[in-house]
């Protein structure tokens, strides 16, 4: 066969093949595009489990479980099956969310549950609003927080004044306390998501500089500009609990949620307290 | 004027091979175009994510419908009305049917009116007076189980559905396909 | 009879007609001519009807009417040149194509490209094909260059076709680069903030030559605008002229060069007049060339499907966050490497300049008249030269070379890479078992007793975890280092992997630690 005759032997050949290969490429098409698809939610979720992770795990809790009178738990069943009905929300899920996150809260929806401290109850996170975040990542956190829809358990938040409240009394007697009790109620209340794990309030513990608070509570009584009524130690930390705006640490501002003593039992207070103190 | 060269032979000339392979070649380009057009047309067709307006659109549970009779309800984003009469539950289009303007309810008048040469329609979208040659579009509307999610009902016609008797039960319109009101005497 | 006849005459008029129509849609080729160009026979008449389509013809008026020979002896221009139109081809019609999806703006081109590969049939094998492509054309230019270069056919007459090809070679580059950005992802993002950085550098005009090109002080909506019509506008616009005139000059004034033993006298003259026979371009040229092009489609779609080349596609691009290992595309690691030698204005902008001055003058700078190899020893061993160096240029572009990373960070970034797929991240989810791995603690094997089958590629990696820290331990760059890997159950498809590398530096414990989410249906990206 001369060169010619070979060339478009052989090209006959290519373009045959080509076109098979296209056409085995095209029916597969579809269940390629939702194997990607379905990889593109899994980043989604990833992206959103770091961002979640960094932005909003100090006060709604790394697995979502919510700061009890701080911040509500969205790793909850009750958020996923009758929060949009709660709050009247005529669109999804995915809307409020994002819609929440994007504009922040200016106060609290459920005050006698969540009161926290000051306005806004929640920041803005969307760039738009002044905060940080694309719209990318707005929904990135959505898809996460929406991946605990098929786990979330219910749970339990204390809905009122409980039994034998400690109240707003800091020359109460307490209990003996329990300080193994009060480092596991420390991380379940949430006061270790803002005195251990992040800066927001006076670190507890002993750091460059700093005594443990145990320690200080006795130094911060007898500081000139103590502004409280405490005459000890103990009472110095208890005051700090239920009437946490008596008497401000310089630097810090009034964040704390104003109603434990209405929400915590005398003897978790002291179970609290002897842990703090054992903390020097 | 060019001379033409006299023919070999009179009468049909066999095919030798290069013409035959030039043929082929030509068969499979050809081919190759068909699948080419194929691609680009697949590609060009556009398609449409649930809930966009050209898609499949979730209306929400048999429960949150309007009464029977009641005035239709309003779906903007996908220019959607739902109506629902005593003979069922219809997926209204908003596009009149005469050029192409969005018509109105009338919470008075208790029927569909459009503002731009005046055609009305009834609750059901059947046509009533106007310029306009046929009663108003639907979609297809299907209700479906949302536990199973499982097709209970479906109106491919463009005919009222009757809904089935559970209340959780997820109305779902497919933007995607519309069928055309039947034209009036 | 009379009807016979009748019918005769009818026949041959509408023969006539069709054969007129014919004529004026092939520029003079009637029906038995076309049949002999299919049949590979002499043309039917006198004059040659093929040559007249040559200048009648718009489409056929570049092409030449005819080669000579020896200009077309394969291993003389490896059709080099012919490809890379054949890719700049390509490129325009998936780029056209892919243009129907894509958005130009940082907020939406992301999600377009996104669409693109799960809503779009096709979608992912054209953007495939456009990128391969891409790389394609730019290879092919180079040696196309290359070739030019050692025949020696950038001389004499052929001067100010090299130049036309030296803008193309920056034409081609830029496009590369300009569409490189597109995609918005930390790839596409932070190679090209490096690449426009070197604007910054110029003398002078560095501040306004940067605001040009970018638009704004940094890369955001307006750069990608101004890219992007860079990209699709004006440079492929550019580009048509100027591949116009460059082949226009091939193609009309003085031809595909002969290889220079034909024209140098070395052969005896009977083999140079066999050189210098003429070969019509229609049909055997023709034929050829589709051949070429059928073979350079069935090369892209293989690449695609068989042999896997995809486009890639990292996360996002985040202008706050300049990921670990960013480089710029391949075809600028020498410039990289030239960076790593010296002052940024120096190798970035003047010893560049100085090259593309030197290229652009070859023709005037080279005063030896002759095109054999042999007889220009100096320009090939320049030329070996130049590859060379730009080899190695580019190995020392890469970031492995020269850039100091610490041994945690290095180790850990191996692993468990902040941008693609590395070892950790192909771990298929049901072997991610919880717990807590410490290195020299923990054995490698048997680490999943509970699980079916094991867990070899979690052994796999916690080995090299072991091996990797061990082995800097010894190499002093981490004193008394340990380390430790930690899985965790996130959600119900979702594991946390915590990295953390402990070691002490100049009597102070130090920690490196880092952590990724990985969820089940991540899949082998």
């Amino acid at each position: 066969m001369s060169r010619v005759n070979i060339e478009i032997f052989l090209g006959i050949l290519l373009v045959l093949i080509t076109s098979s290969l296209v056409l085995v490429y095209g029916i597969n098409e579809e269940e390629r595009m939702a194997e990607y698809s379905a990889w593109e939610k899994a980043r989604s979720i990833e992206v959103g489990a770091e961002l979640f992770s960094a932005q909003c795990s100090r006060c709604h809790g790394t697995q979502g479980l919510g700061i009890q009178g701080l911040c509500p738990p969205l790793n909850d069943r009750n958020f996923f099956d009758s929060r949009l009905v709660e709050v009247a929300w005529s669109g999804t899920l995915e809307d409020y969310i994002v819609s929440t996150v994007s504009s922040g809260r200016l106060a609290s929806t459920r005050p006698q549950l969540y009161p926290g401290e000051g306005t806004p109850a929640m920041p803005s996170f969307h760039e738009n609003y002044g905060g940080p975040l694309r719209e990318d990542q707005v929904r990135n956190i959505a898809a996460f927080i929406l991946n605990w829809e098929e786990t979330a358990q219910l749970i339990e938040v204390a809905t009122g004044p409980v039994e034998d409240a400690v109240g707003t009394d800091i020359t109460v007697e307490l209990p003996e306390g329990d300080a193994v009790n009060g480092e596991a109620l420390a991380v379940s209340i949430g006061c270790a998501a803002c005195h251990i794990q992040a800066p927001t309030g006076p670190a507890w513990l002993a750091d460059s500089g700093q005594v443990g608070i145990g320690e200080r509570a006795a130094q911060r009584i007898a500081d000139p500009d103590y502004t409280g009524n405490a005459q000890t130690a103990e009472q110095y930390l208890l005051e700090s609990i239920v009437m946490s705006g008596v008497y401000l640490v310089p630097d810090y501002q009034d964040l704390m949620p104003n109603n434990y003593g209405e929400t915590l039992a005398k003897q978790d207070v002291a179970d609290l307290i002897a842990y703090m103190l054992t903390l020097k | 004027m060019a001379k033409e060269t006299a023919p070999a032979a009179e009468g049909k000339v066999q095919v030798n091979r290069r013409e035959f392979l030039n043929l082929a070649w030509l068969a499979s380009l050809g081919f190759l175009t068909v699948n080419v057009a194929g691609i680009t047309y697949l590609f060009a067709m556009p398609r449409f994510e649930e809930g966009e307006f050209g898609g499949l659109y979730t209306v929400g549970s048999a429960s949150e419908l309007p009464e029977v009779n009641a005035a239709p309800q309003n779906h903007p984003k996908v220019k959607l009305w739902i109506s629902n009469t005593d003979k069922g539950v219809t997926a209204l289009y908003k596009v009149c049917t005469h050029l192409g303007c969005l018509y109105n309810w009338s919470d008075q008048d208790e029927i569909f009116a459009c503002p731009c040469h005046g055609s009305q329609f009834s609750l059901d979208g059947e046509f009533i007076q106007g310029p306009a040659p046929r009663s108003l579009d639907r979609f297809v509307l299907r209700v479906v189980d949302p536990e199973t999610n499982q097709v209970l009902a479906q109106a491919d016609n463009g005919e009222p559905l009757q809904l089935p008797d559970n209340p959780n039960a997820v109305i779902q319109v497919d933007t995607g396909q519309r069928i055309q009101g039947q034209a009036h005497a | 009879m009379l009807r016979n006849a009748n019918l005769q005459d009818l026949r041959k008029k509408i023969g006539g007609m069709i054969d007129q129509r014919v004529r004026a849609i092939t520029a003079g080729l009637g029906l038995n001519e076309l049949r002999a160009l299919v049949r590979g026979e002499p043309p039917t008449e006198k004059p040659n009807p093929r040559y007249k389509v040559h200048t009648t013809s718009f489409l056929f008026h570049i092409r030449p009417r005819y080669y000579e020979k020896g200009s077309t002896i394969f291993a003389h221009t490896f059709r080099l040149g012919f490809f890379t139109s054949f890719f700049f081809f390509v490129e325009v019609i998936t780029g056209l194509i892919l243009m129907v999806y894509y958005t130009p703006s940082p907020s939406e081109a992301y999600n377009s490209i996104l669409k693109l590969m799960t809503n779009v049939p096709f979608g992912q094998m054209l953007r495939d094909i456009h990128r391969l492509g891409a790389e394609g054309m730019v290879i092919f230019t180079v040696l196309h260059m290359l070739r030019t270069y050692l025949t020696g056919s950038y001389k004499k007459e052929r001067s100010f076709t090299w130049l036309t090809g030296l803008v193309l070679l920056g034409i081609t580059l830029v496009l590369s680069f300009s569409g490189y950005l597109l995609p918005w992802d930390q790839l596409a993002y932070w190679a090209v903030t490096i690449g426009t950085s070197m604007f910054e550098a110029a003398p002078l005009i560095g501040n306004e030559l940067n605001l040009l090109a970018r638009g704004a002080p940094d890369i955001a909506a307006n750069g990608l605008l101004r890219f992007y019509l860079l990209h699709v506008v004006l440079l492929p616009f550019a580009a048509v002229l100027v591949i116009s005139i460059h082949y226009y000059k091939v193609s009309r004034e003085h031809g595909i060069s002969l290889p220079a033993k034909f024209v140098e006298g070395e052969v005896p003259p009977a083999v140079t007049k066999e050189a210098k026979t003429r070969v019509d371009f229609l049909p055997d040229l023709l034929t050829h060339e589709v051949f070429l092009t059928a073979l350079g489609l069935f090369a892209l779609v293989l690449g695609v499907t068989i042999f896997g080349y995809h486009a890639p596609l990292e996360s996002v691009a985040n202008p706050q966050v300049t990921p670990l290992d960013t480089k710029a595309p391949w075809y600028f690691w020498w410039l990289q490497g030239m960076l790593k030698l010296g002052d940024k204005t120096l190798m970035g902008i003047i010893l560049p300049t100085i090259i593309v001055a030197i290229l652009v003058g070859l023709p005037y700078i080279d005063r030896n008249p002759h095109r054999s190899l042999y007889k220009r020893p100096l320009a090939v061993a320049v030329g070996v030269l130049a590859v060379l160096a730009l080899v190695v240029l580019s190995y020392m572009g890469l970031p492995e070379f020269g850039i100091k990373t610490s041994a945690a960070t290095r180790i850990v970034q191996d692993l468990a890479p902040q941008e693609g797929a590395g070892p950790v991240h192909k771990i298929p989810f049901t072997q991610l078992q919880a717990g807590v791995y410490e290195i020299n603690q923990t054995p490698t094997r048997n680490l999943c007793p509970d699980i079916d089958y094991g867990c070899p590629e979690l052994e796999s990696v916690f080995g090299s975890y072991t091996q990797w820290v061990n082995a800097a331990v010894e190499r002093g760059d981490l004193p008394d280092g340990t380390g430790v890997m930690l899985i965790e159950d996130w959600q119900q498809d979702l594991k946390k992997v915590t990295f953390r590398i402990i070691w002490e530096e100049d009597n102070l414990a130090k920690t490196y630690e880092h952590h990724l989410f990985l969820h089940q249906d991540r899949g082998s990206e």
